[in-house]
């Protein structure tokens, strides 16, 4: 598979690990949300089709990646800086 | 139609003509007491044992294609109870010893070869960590020898015991582990479930379940509803989809492994193997291809075909530990859909449904499971309550702290 | 100076610097850079561009590596670079880049760190068999990190017929021999 870097251009995806859902962006406070919390660390919707996801280009620039991946057929439809998604989302850093 | 030798020679004297169809074709009937979703081999297991050992007379078989077609057609056919922890190794033994009396029970050759299996290790580490993987088999009724590099040598002389990096100082070696004919294991429990009066229902996709009061009645199917008093679902492969039916989510997320198959070779290999410095493990079938596999490719997957890294991968492992096997060719490459569960341990378990049940997470080791499993399943089906080597195995177990991490992994590719 | 018996020695554990001609390709095991990185700090961005402008250091974009006077430089990550300078003069890089940034980027000596070799020749048919670089996209003052036989290495295209590899000094033999090896199976 060839992962779209958004700065680099197609990447070979043996460069990456993988995380999983890219819903694990959203951590909630654990302190405050146990049950929530227990969701986010262990629960997962594990679509067959469309999923966003989490990728680390660990061999190449170190940047972490939200991939749109069809897991039924390995297309890859888009990545973005997850630094970037983040960021759309309000969150500061 | 009971199978024997005498059987096999008086149709070979009268033209083959008396053989019959090894299961019915049945159409579904309005309701049964007992519905179980998938028809591979938990599934028909499950069936089996609920109709033989639980009384149950009203039980069909749901399947979406045909039976046997998903994992119990796709793994590499090795089955073992060489666990460690409290909540796996009385399972997977329990499990052993069904594979043990099975043929007989179900009538039906599944070719099953206590061969042994051994797992090698390279470094005093690893021989500490067998050695008391070892001696838990053996508190719990299983058997287990430690092996030093020369009586590895006299098994497999060919290996490469003075690797730079990984040099075999020994293994660990279950007797009683082998391989097993897995489609015949399918076919067994399911004609074995057929005479015991269950419904084997293919080309029947459940679409969805009917919930009533938070009580299952029964499910939609491509062939219409069907009543059920309870139901069972075991479908590796496809767990997280079935049981969004109902409204679940699970601690489980689908990649794909790989497996591979060389041309046919003269006998080299007579038992199992494991490479204990990298994920490569290896046996040879009655055929003569050499079976092997190794990681998952380590992302969400219901490809059902992984990507050349990972087999580059596991050629790397097959060259370190056996550098021949460089010159066999390989014949078949194929992938199977592995419902990874957070800790690597597997799911039979109640749902919070009433009636409904749950049995999937197997990560890469459903197969050995399979009568276990079923039987386990059963069980929990029949009494409302788990069978007591599999108490274990439960949905809530992560937020109560009790996780069965035998390996330390689960789907998390990057603990692999 | 006081007086010693150590001799330096090279990433390959040797007294000399290790050089392979094989076939129309050499590889050259390099001493002579001092290497240096250098992050932004969070919103000082603009101050580090202006300052490196104001130096005559050069911050190329994401996938380059640029050149100007003394300092080289090549872009490793979102904000981050490695720079380059002569050894003979730069030994102490991270003195020299110091003051020229002050408390606007995080600057860690990494001469030490790496393995570094040049290597000449034809490219294209060595490096199609190391590593997954599509050489044809990744011309001349092109700079990434990628994967050669399990090892993270950088690579930089200095010309049509130059690479710049660096690998962690630790893994530096297998490096090497990977590199040699694949030579020796190309040429």
């Amino acid at each position: 598979m060839l992962i779209p870097h958004p700065l680099l251009g197609p990447r070979d995806a043996q460069e990456f690990t993988y995380l999983g859902d890219a819903a694990l962006i959203d951590r909630p406070d654990g302190l405050r949300e146990p049950e929530a919390f227990h969701d986010y660390l262990y629960l997962r919707d594990n679509p067959a089709g469309v999923h966003r996801e989490l990728w680390f280009h660990e061999q190449g620039d170190r940047s972490w990646l939200v991939v749109t991946r069809n897991t039924v057929t390995h297309e890859i439809l888009g990545a973005e800086l997850a630094r970037d998604v983040a960021r759309g989302r309000g969150r500061s850093k | 139609m009971r199978y024997s030798g005498l059987r096999v020679f008086r149709e070979a004297m009268t033209g083959h003509k008396g053989w019959t169809p090894a299961w019915r074709d049945p159409d579904p009937q309005p309701s049964y007491d007992v519905v179980i979703v998938g028809g591979g081999g938990h599934g028909l297991a499950a069936a089996y044992y609920l109709a033989k050992e639980f009384g149950q007379l009203r039980v069909a078989v749901l399947e979406k294609g045909w039976i046997g077609g998903g994992n119990v057609g796709r793994n590499t056919t090795i089955i073992r109870s060489n666990y460690l922890l409290d909540g796996n190794q009385p399972f997977y033994e329990f499990s052993m010893k069904l594979w043990e009396g099975m043929e007989q029970d179900f009538n039906y050759n599944a070719m099953v070869s206590q061969r042994g299996i051994l797992n090698l290790f390279h470094s005093d580490a690893q021989r500490d960590a067998y050695t008391r993987r070892g001696n838990a088999m053996i508190l719990h009724g299983a058997d287990a020898e430690l092996l030093d590099r020369e009586q590895v040598r006299r098994m497999y002389p060919f290996l490469n015991f003075d690797h730079a990096r990984f040099p075999i100082k020994g293994g660990l070696l279950q007797r009683r582990g082998g391989t097993a004919r897995h489609d015949a294991v399918a076919w067994g429990y399911a004609r074995g479930a057929d005479q015991r009066g269950v419904d084997i229902i293919q080309n029947c996709q459940v679409t969805g379940f009917r919930i009533v009061n938070g009580r299952v009645t029964g499910v939609e199917t491509t062939r219409g509803f069907i009543g059920a008093l309870k139901v069972g679902v075991a479908v590796a492969g496809n767990s997280s989809r079935v049981m969004a039916m109902a409204g679940m989510r699970l601690p489980i997320e689908s990649h794909v492994l790989q497996a591979f198959v060389s041309e046919g070779l003269k006998p080299v290999i007579d038992g199992v193997m494991t490479f204990g410095a990298g994920h490569f493990y290896v046996s040879q079938s009655d055929k003569g291809g050499l079976v092997f596999g190794g990681d998952i490719d380590g992302y969400n997957s219901y490809a059902q075909r992984g990507n050349l890294p990972v087999i580059e991968d596991v050629a790397e492992g097959g060259m370190a530990l056996m550098p021949m096997i460089g010159r066999a060719r390989l014949l078949r490459t194929w992938g199977g859909i592995m419902d990874m569960s957070m800790d690597g341990s597997p799911f039979i378990d109640r749902t919070g449904i009433d009636g409904l049940y749950f049995n999937g997470g197997w990560c890469y080791g459903g197969f050995k499971a399979t009568p276990a499993s079923g039987f386990c399943f059963a069980h929990l089906i029949a009494k409302d309550e788990p069978h007591p080597t599999a108490s274990a195995y439960r949905l809530d177990r992560f937020r109560r702290g009790a996780m069965i991490d035998e390996k330390g992994q689960g789907a998390q590719p990057n603990l692999h | 100076m006081a007086s010693h018996n150590l001799k330096p020695l090279s990433a390959l554990g040797r007294e000399t610097l290790a050089v392979e001609t094989i076939g129309p390709v050499s590889t050259a095991e390099d001493a002579d850079t001092a290497l240096a990185s250098l992050a932004i700090r969070r919103g000082r961005e603009a101050e580090v561009m202006e300052r490196a402008a104001q130096a005559g250091l050069p911050l190329p974009e994401p996938g380059r590596a640029e050149s100007q006077g003394d300092w080289g430089a090549f872009w490793v990550s979102p904000g981050m670079w490695m720079v380059e300078a002569p050894f003979a003069t730069h030994e102490d890089i991270v003195a020299h880049l110091k003051p020229l940034f002050g408390e606007s980027a995080s600057i860690t000596e990494q001469t030490d760190a790496w393995a570094r070799f040049e290597v000449a020749g034809p490219l294209q048919p060595l490096f199609e068999r190391l590593c997954n670089l599509d050489l044809e996209r990744f011309g001349p003052g092109s700079a990434t990190r990628t994967m050669m036989e399990h090892l993270g290495v950088y690579a930089i295209r200095r010309a049509p017929d130059r690479m710049t590899l660096l690998g962690g000094r630790s893994s530096a033999y297998s490096l090497h021999h990977a590199l040699v090896t694949a030579a020796r199976s190309v040429f």
